[in-house]
């Protein structure tokens, strides 16, 4: 489903390459996980697959269309959850998923339902964005990526912040809709939820794939996802410069 | 509905019901310049009405007691502008007729050529002035004090001194009252039609109106940052929502609050003002030219908001910046201070502040009674500087949406 080509990019000012050469394969209905440490480059990397950045070089297709020729058709086919709360907190949750409905590709009056059902939000539409739980904030910010009824989901960071039973609806949100067969690219830092949800994932560092496979693969001697991610990114802090 | 439209539409109702909710935005935008009509008409009347118009609180002391002092004082307490009061204390001027006054107003005339040869004539009226008795009104009280001097010193010189009888007397009233002289006084007006005296109202309708529309910066830019903030911004470019449309979807909403704030302000002028004893706002005779120049500037503040609400980063910064360029544009603009009482070099540096260009704009249709093709100039500058800073927001948007994400 995702086909990445030896991805650069460095923001002009910046000592290191936020992405150095990074090349990765999603297949089509796949839970992907994709860890990091702060700085590593996740967002980068969300941010080019969804269009909002552009790569200095390398190649990226997204259901064998062509993200530099075909924006239009790769935009059609994504879902993105971002990692801040994306929404109108002035609006209700109703007027919010309407609003995004008018402007997302594919949106129609049958995927509008078919979102509020998915994050089970119907008995809160009424109610202003602003004054929601922090679970339910999620739930929204999650609804309205499905609002275009996707075939990719990027999720970043989808579960910060919830309480478990928010997190545990989430999780099991998102493994049916990978079990009706949408690509999900799962971001976080939280490795129980990687060893939960998904079947790959691949680890991202200083701008380089250091990483992929299965969760098997990445793990030696049957350790914990934690413990082989420290192996493979260090256990020194990551503050920023 | 095609998608463009649709996402227009949407975007446009958002930006409408976000606004609507925003109670303090609200208070911004209406009530505060509704406050501010009110408070500069109502206490600014007085400063626009003519020097003969004046109202002053006097205590007249006399301390000559004699008859041409009685008549003087009599005289002077019959002058429209002379209110008099008991307590020198709470007078704004007191008038001392220093003793000798009539003696010397008897024999003035003939002691005229050794004043004129160098001899100090003694101080006969002493105005005393509170300090706070601004001088406008401080030379209108004094030169009608001594009009009224002449007037009794005339009438002595004519009656005691030339002998003139009472038909005499009253033809010399007549032709030294300066009220009769033969000069009218108008205002030039654009066309051929008579302009309307201004007036307190007549400065701050729209002044304040201006300032109202431009001040629109701090809950546009506010709200600009908090979806910049929140993430909303990020997800419209996913959602592929143009910087063009995302601008032209706050354009619209702002311009139909500009024009409900030019609404709401000229009612304020027409029917408010007057209620609590204020001049009555005249509106001219172009509706079409209010609208254009209310157009115009709407485009201008609008156009300066978005480009504030792009370059700023957060909410504070949108208050602060937004605040004090509102205020800098005004304060030049001669919006706070009536342009009219600036000395000439404070008046030509108005001409830097669209808020300057807008008032002229207002005033050749509300003052000056003209149609909106006097108006045109102003509403060309405006609008031309309205469309420069919508392309400048437009592009550094373009370009903030390039190559600015944070690297996590």
């Amino acid at each position: 489903m995702i086909r990445i080509e030896h991805l650069n990019k460095r923001y002009p000012a910046a000592a290191e390459s936020a992405l150095a050469g990074v090349s990765l394969h999603v297949p089509r209905s796949c839970l992907f996980g994709l860890l990091g440490p702060n700085g590593a480059g996740k967002t980068t990397l969300m941010s080019i697959l969804t269009g909002t950045l552009s790569a200095d070089s390398g190649s990226v297709t997204i259901g064998g269309q062509s993200l530099a020729e075909s924006p239009e058709a790769v935009r059609a086919m994504l879902g993105y959850a971002p990692q801040e709360l994306a929404f109108y907190p002035g609006l209700t949750v109703g007027e919010n998923l309407e609003l995004f409905a008018c402007l997302t590709p594919r949106a129609s009056e049958r995927t509008l339902q078919r979102a509020q059902e998915v994050a089970d939000l119907k008995p809160h539409l009424g109610r202003q964005a602003e004054a929601l739980s922090g679970g339910l904030k999620r739930r929204l910010n999650f609804a309205i990526a499905l609002l275009g009824e996707p075939q990719l989901l990027c999720l970043d960071e989808a579960t910060a912040g919830v309480d478990p039973q928010s997190r545990n609806f989430l999780i099991e949100a998102v493994r049916t809709l990978a079990q009706d067969g949408v690509t999900v690219l799962y971001s976080t830092h939280y490795m129980e939820e990687i060893e939960r949800l998904c079947e790959r994932a691949a680890i991202l560092d200083h701008g380089h794939i250091v990483a992929d496979g299965t969760l098997d693969a990445l793990c030696i001697d049957g350790e914990r996802l934690e413990a082989a991610f420290l192996r493979l990114t260090e256990t020194r802090l990551r503050d920023p410069a | 509905m095609q998608r463009p439209i649709r996402a227009f539409v949407a975007l446009c109702g958002k930006e409408l019901r976000l606004l609507s909710r925003d109670r303090h935005g609200l208070l911004v935008l209406f009530a505060v310049p509704t406050l501010f009509i009110l408070i500069m008409s109502l206490s600014l009347r007085d400063a626009f009405r003519a020097g003969a118009e004046f109202s002053i609180a006097v205590t007249v002391i006399d301390e000559d007691g004699g008859a041409l002092s009685r008549d003087f004082v009599e005289a002077l307490l019959q002058q429209q502008g002379f209110r008099p009061i008991e307590t020198p204390a709470d007078a704004e001027v007191v008038i001392r007729v220093a003793p000798g006054f009539s003696e010397l107003l008897a024999t003035r005339h003939e002691l005229a050529d050794s004043f004129r040869g160098g001899a100090v004539e003694p101080a006969m009226l002493l105005l005393e002035f509170q300090p706070s008795v601004l001088p406008q009104l401080r030379a209108a009280a004094a030169l009608a004090v001594r009009q009224c001097l002449l007037s009794v010193q005339s009438d002595y010189l004519m009656a005691e001194v030339m002998g003139y009888g009472d038909d005499e007397m009253q033809t010399m009233r007549y032709l030294n009252d300066p009220r009769n002289l033969p000069v009218t006084e108008s205002y030039r007006s654009a066309g051929g039609r008579a302009a309307v005296t201004p007036t307190s109202v007549q400065q701050n309708v729209p002044a304040w109106l201006i300032f109202a529309m431009f001040f629109a910066v701090i809950p546009l830019a506010s709200a600009f940052v908090v979806e910049r903030q929140q993430g909303s911004l990020l997800r419209l470019r996913v959602l592929g929502v143009p910087s063009t449309l995302l601008l032209a979807s706050k354009v619209l909403p702002y311009y139909v609050v500009n024009l409900l704030q030019m609404i709401v302000m000229i009612a304020v002028g027409v029917w408010l003002v007057p209620a609590l004893g204020g001049d009555r706002f005249t509106v001219g005779q172009s509706a079409f030219g209010l609208w254009l120049i209310g157009t115009a500037t709407s485009l201008a503040a609008i156009g300066l908001a978005l480009l504030v609400a792009v370059r700023v980063r957060t909410t504070l910064q949108a208050t602060i910046a937004g605040g004090a360029i509102s205020l800098i544009l005004a304060a030049l603009g001669g919006v706070m201070v009536p342009k009219l009482v600036m000395p000439t070099a404070m008046q030509q540096l108005t001409a830097v502040s669209p808020m300057a260009w807008s008032l002229e704009g207002f005033w050749d249709i509300v003052l000056r009674q003209g149609g909106w093709q006097d108006a045109l100039p102003e509403a060309a500058s405006l609008a031309g500087f309205g469309l420069i800073c919508l392309v400048l927001a437009a592009w550094l948007l373009h370009r903030n949406s390039i190559n600015t994400t944070t690297t996590t």
